[in-house]
């Protein structure tokens, strides 16, 4: 394998580079202002059904919202005049909001400035409305006890936004625009049952305002031709202005107008749902296109289309999604997920790369910001001058591309019932979560399972190890197991019952969603919803699948294999011993977390036997969803990612026999060794981690890796580092990341932010700023094992 | 079967040879370089160490001992190697890994063993199997059989050496070894036995023969570690270069930079090192610099 001739790195135009500094230097500020219509339009339609009050609502954000246009852009379009601003959502929840308004500046995470104003009226006009009508308040009054009952074990998602996690039909959308979608849906709307009449009326309400949304942009421009201060900046105005008129009345045509209409599309979504990740998936394929006819006509030239793919990157950046503290605390960093895919192949194997996927990494290259979260599809037919080039990207060290494997994923989704057409178009949504291309409402995140938790209840007879209190069912302690087959039983009678719970909770949330958040611009750009005439929330989409995520593998597999080898096999630890020491976090015995430590193999060190008992308990769990289906009526499948929140489920869980004091953070990622326990090297991990049965993780799995820059500045080490890549191929591994910085550059990051301002770092599934994580989690970046060039 | 003994296998190696390797490092050395990166790796014979940094000081070894070898004294774990039989139970007891063998006797089956778990990374990246130590040399039977059935499998193999061993012990290695990393120190022979403990008579004999049998194959690499001091000095590395063009100008040279991390291993063994903390490695000017003078007699270096 040879290192391609790297293309000459020049870095970003003027216009990028300004436009870029200017963003990073406005600071982030709470909005209300799209709280305020929406709370205006529901009071004054009271007594219409939610689908409605939701349209409008949202028909008159459109119509309404304060818009801004900076000259220079050559992609336009927010929800807010501010970048970065954090959108008050109040249909979803707004207590939390009420609760940490005064902290928001100064929580230790994903801080927002709030004007006192802003917070006046927030309590005079939109709380009073609110509370007792959102999602998170009606959750809570109907089924608040059972959430309580389980939430040391399971974590229920989608509690208090909107569902997000969605790859929607983007190509559809430039080919067509909101006026042609709009014309089929009037067409089916002629036909519409009774039933159905107030999907099609909500789709019609809003498609007709999402194409004003435009024309406000297009006026806009025009108005700022005649004060711009350079024939440059108005030529691009007048540009703009005919481009955002032309496709608010149809389909796009060049490739400026392709992309101009993507970015329109997802400000759109975000203003509808202002939910976590709506991706837009393999652009590479369907803007090729739109780039390819303007190569050919001579329109546009190679920079030219880097450019707007790098005006396009920065406008990712701009969105951002705000959290409770608590949420923050797991998903830290406000990702939003602007998941863009690149490369892949087709159903016979043949390479789908093209000019695009290596313009994508280009830009990545310039751009080096956390959005857009960049997935590179592998293959074994992947052409070594893209596995080159993302090796190049990789070793910047901003976290990108992350890597995705085609060979074990599309089988895995098949295996969840998903046609092979579709399998092989997979996206990925939000951090890792993997989805069909804009026919998929993949509720990817509807819940997380801690195993090491159920795994504590397990040996301490139903009993929280941290609070004492009774939360399982009473299976005895680990005194009491004669054999380590006594604790496997144990282990999985607390499962069941938690298992069950959870699934009951699951369906809750969702009927709820369906109750109080329908939404019709987003059913609009979803397969079969226009065809079905029913709300995505309703089950209209093509695929409804659930997924679950079991957390956490390294933990399970160490905890197991030391208690079967040091306590049953061995008898060189006492059951006793080991009981009494867990109940006092190894206060008394330190010695034995040493032992349980250093004197029994553990997951990430290619130990056969210890990886399969991580695998035996993910496929328990998994075979439960068999035969059973979600509350839109699709499967329920799972995956095998934490991104950040294996820190607060670690706090969560008491001591492990891992040698894990209580509150410690999880192994992190998904997939990955506990850290500093992976001791042979990347290939042992890899090996281990091959394992765990990839059809397992269908709904995604995340493996982090950490390498220091020294691999990357030899040919050698690039060429191994891409060897690797091919290896990770081959073992059938579904997913791996790569941090790629030293920890001086960490430490002095952490002591100097201002000078580091620009670094990013993956976190888990995503990339942030390093500076703006908080304090703890920085510490455990800067913990976690990397591998030396050796 | 043929055993062999080794202080370490390591998986992921991708500076000893093309592609990703397992490196087989051989225990037990001829020389004696002062700069010697593994120590581990000097002395034939397995003894115990004890890591005074993971200590918990419990005195469990004591306790077990069956020769009464340990002793814990106020200021650590005392060995008595004479006494040790090295029957591991200490090792074992010991909650901290404090306790360690520093090698142990492998088979080429459990080599090969541990070289398949790689397999697929060996295959994509076109890489294999590296010996090296110690000084593999000093263990040829194991060599010749180990890389014998490597080669038989279809891998790759790399022997890096400092080529201070009889012929004999080659000759047989050139069917089964694929590439010959030879380390080149030092010139004059009088200052390499100041540096490594022996002259450089037999080590310049034998790369003369091996560039001979193997002429043309491109199965050489000369590999100069850069040794402040001792070899890393504008007379000493021309001197070398000089020297090589005189055996064949078209051997490829490769300079390892000084690594200053050796002195944290001396440290956790307890052992004296001469290069301590405030040696460096070489700027990207000064490899350049170095490199010149192999480039200016008409040599490939990197
Ligand atoms: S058993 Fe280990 S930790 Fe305890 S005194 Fe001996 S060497 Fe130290
Ligand atoms: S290896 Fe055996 S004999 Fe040697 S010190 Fe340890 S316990 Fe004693």
């Amino acid at each position: 394998m040879t290192v391609a001739q790297q293309p000459a790195v020049t870095g970003p135009t003027e216009r990028i580079r300004g436009l870029k500094e200017r963003m990073l230097d406005e600071p982030r500020y709470l909005s209300i202002e799209q709280a305020l219509i929406v709370t205006d339009v529901y009071q004054a339609h009271e007594g219409e059904t939610a689908a409605v009050k939701r349209a409008l609502s949202l028909a008159e954000a459109m119509r309404r919202i304060e818009i801004h246009v900076d000259p220079d852009e050559l992609i336009v379009g927010n929800r807010t005049t501010g970048v970065r601003a954090g959108v008050v959502f109040p249909e979803a929840g707004i207590s939390w909001i009420d609760r940490e308004l005064d902290t928001m500046s100064r929580r230790p995470q994903d801080r927002f400035n709030v004007r006192p104003e802003d917070a006046a009226t927030f309590r005079a006009r939109i709380l009073p409305y609110w509370q007792g009508r959102t999602l998170e308040d009606t959750l809570r009054a109907e089924d608040g006890p059972l959430l309580d009952a389980i939430a040391r074990v399971v974590k229920i998602n989608q509690k208090d936004h909107a569902q997000g996690h969605i790859c929607p039909d983007t190509a559809k959308w430039i080919r067509l625009g909101p006026a042609g979608i709009r014309a089929e849906a009037a067409a089916r709307a002629v036909f519409a049952t009774p039933d159905q009449r107030e999907f099609y009326d909500s789709v019609l309400i809003v498609l007709d305002a999402s194409m004003d949304f435009m024309r406000r942009y297009a006026d806009l421009a025009g108005e700022m031709v005649a004060t711009a201060d350079s024939p440059e900046r108005a030529a691009n105005l007048r540009e703009t202005a005919r481009i955002c008129s032309k496709l608010a009345e149809g389909g796009a045509e060049t490739f400026r107008e392709a992309v101009q209409a993507l970015w329109f599309l997802f400000a759109l979504l975000h203003l509808e749902s202002n939910a976590s990740s709506f991706s837009p998936g393999r652009a590479d394929q369907y803007l090729y296109p739109y780039y390819l006819a303007d190569i050919e006509a001579g329109r546009l030239d190679r920079a030219g289309a880097l450019e707007l793919i790098e005006a396009l990157w920065l406008k990712f950046n701009q969105i951002v999604y705000l959290r409770n503290s608590h949420s923050a605390s797991f998903f830290a960093g406000f990702p939003i997920g602007f998941n863009v895919a690149f490369g892949g192949r087709d159903e016979a194997g043949r390479d789908e790369s093209n000019e695009l996927s290596h313009l994508f990494l280009e830009a990545q290259s310039h751009i080096l910001l956390p959005q857009p979260n960049l997935s590179a599809r592998l293959h074994e037919g992947t052409p070594d001058a893209l596995l080159d080039e993302c090796t190049r990207v990789i070793g910047l060290g901003s976290g990108m591309p992350q890597v995705f494997n085609d060979e074990s994923i599309i089988p895995a989704l098949e295996a969840q019932g998903i046609a092979p057409a579709d399998a092989v178009n997979y996206s990925i949504v939000g951090c890792v979560e993997l989805s069909t291309h804009g026919n998929n409402l993949g509720w990817s995140d509807a819940a997380m399972f801690n195993l090491v938790k159920a795994l504590e209840l397990a040996m301490n007879d139903g009993k929280c190890l941290l609070s004492g209190a009774q939360l399982g069912p009473r299976t005895g302690y680990l005194t009491d197991f004669a054999s380590y087959e006594d604790l496997e039983a144990a282990f999985a009678v607390q499962i069941d019952y938690f298992f069950e719970k959870m699934i009951e909770a699951c369906e809750k949330v969702e009927e709820i969603h369906q109750r109080l958040l329908p939404s019709a611009f987003l059913s609009s750009v979803i397969d079969d919803c226009l065809d079905r005439g029913l709300d995505v929330t309703r089950g209209g989409a093509h695929y409804n699948l659930s997924g679950i995520q079991v957390i956490q593998v390294a933990n399970v597999a160490d905890s197991l294999a030391a208690v079967k080898k040091l306590v049953y096999d061995e008898g060189t630890v006492d059951r006793a011993r080991l009981v009494a020491a867990l109940q006092t976090n190894y206060e008394h015995d330190p010695e034995l977390a040493r032992i349980l430590i250093n004197k029994a193999p553990k997951y990430g060190n290619d130990v056969e036997w210890v990886d399969a008992i991580g695998n035996k308990w993910v496929h328990y769990f998994a075979r439960k969803f068999e035969g059973r289906t979600n509350y839109r009526g699709g499967r329920y499948h799972t995956g095998l990612y934490t991104v950040s929140a294996h820190v607060p489920m670690g706090a969560n869980v008491g001591a492990t026999p891992d040698g894990r004091p209580a509150g410690a953070p999880l192994a992190d990622g998904g997939m990955s060794a506990v850290y500093g326990r992976d001791r042979r090297g990347p290939t042992a991990l890899l090996s281990s981690v091959a394992r765990v049965d990839s059809y397992l993780g269908s709904n995604g799995t995340l493996l982090n890796m950490k390498f220091l820059p020294r691999l990357f500045k030899s040919q050698e080490g690039s060429q191994a580092f891409a060897s690797m890549l091919r290896g990770f191929v081959k073992l059938g591994i579904n997913h791996v990341q790569f941090n790629v910085v030293t920890r001086d550059d960490l430490i002095a990051a952490q002591k100097e932010p201002d000078k580091y301002r620009n670094l990013t770092i993956r976190v888990a599934g995503y990339t942030a700023y390093f500076t703006e994580l908080a304090e703890d989690l920085q510490n455990e970046i800067i913990a976690r094992t990397s591998y030396e060039d050796s | 079967m043929t055993t062999g003994r080794v202080f370490d296998i390591q998986r992921f190696s991708v500076h000893d040879g093309p592609g990703i390797r397992t490196t087989v490092f051989l225990k037990g050395c001829p020389l004696r370089c002062r700069w010697c990166q593994n120590p581990e790796g000097l002395e034939r014979a397995i003894s115990l160490w004890h890591f005074e940094n993971l200590c918990g000081r419990t005195g469990h070894c004591q306790d077990v001992c069956p020769t009464g070898a340990i002793t814990l004294t106020p200021v650590g774990v005392e060995i008595n190697h004479a006494a040790c039989t090295l029957c591991g139970d200490c090792v074992e007891v010991c909650p901290n890994n404090a306790l360690a063998f520093d090698g142990r006797d492998i088979t080429t089956d459990e080599v090969l063993a541990e070289v398949s778990r790689d397999a697929i990374f060996h295959e994509v990246s076109g890489g294999g199997v590296t010996f090296s130590g110690g000084e593999p040399l000093a263990q040829p039977a194991f060599v010749r059989d180990t890389a014998a059935a490597l080669k038989s499998r279809g891998l790759p193999t790399t022997l890096e050496s400092s080529f201070h061993a009889p012929w004999s012990s080659i000759e047989p290695l050139l069917p089964v070894i694929d590439l010959f990393i030879v380390d080149v120190k030092v010139a004059d022979p009088a200052a390499h036995r100041v540096a490594t403990g022996v002259s450089n008579e037999l080590i310049l004999d034998n790369l003369r023969r091996l560039t001979k049998a193997l002429r043309g194959e491109g199965r050489i690499l000369v590999r100069v570690p850069l040794i402040p001091g001792y070899t890393a000095t504008p007379e000493n590395l021309g001197a070398i270069a000089d020297l090589l063009v005189a055996v064949d100008p078209s051997l490829p040279v490769e300079l390892m930079n000084f690594n200053p991390l050796a002195s944290a291993k001396y440290r956790r063994m307890g052992m004296a090192y001469e290069f301590a903390d405030a040696a460096r490695a070489y700027s990207p000017a000064e490899m350049a610099g170095f490199q010149s003078l192999f480039a200016e007699r008409g040599l490939t270096v990197r």
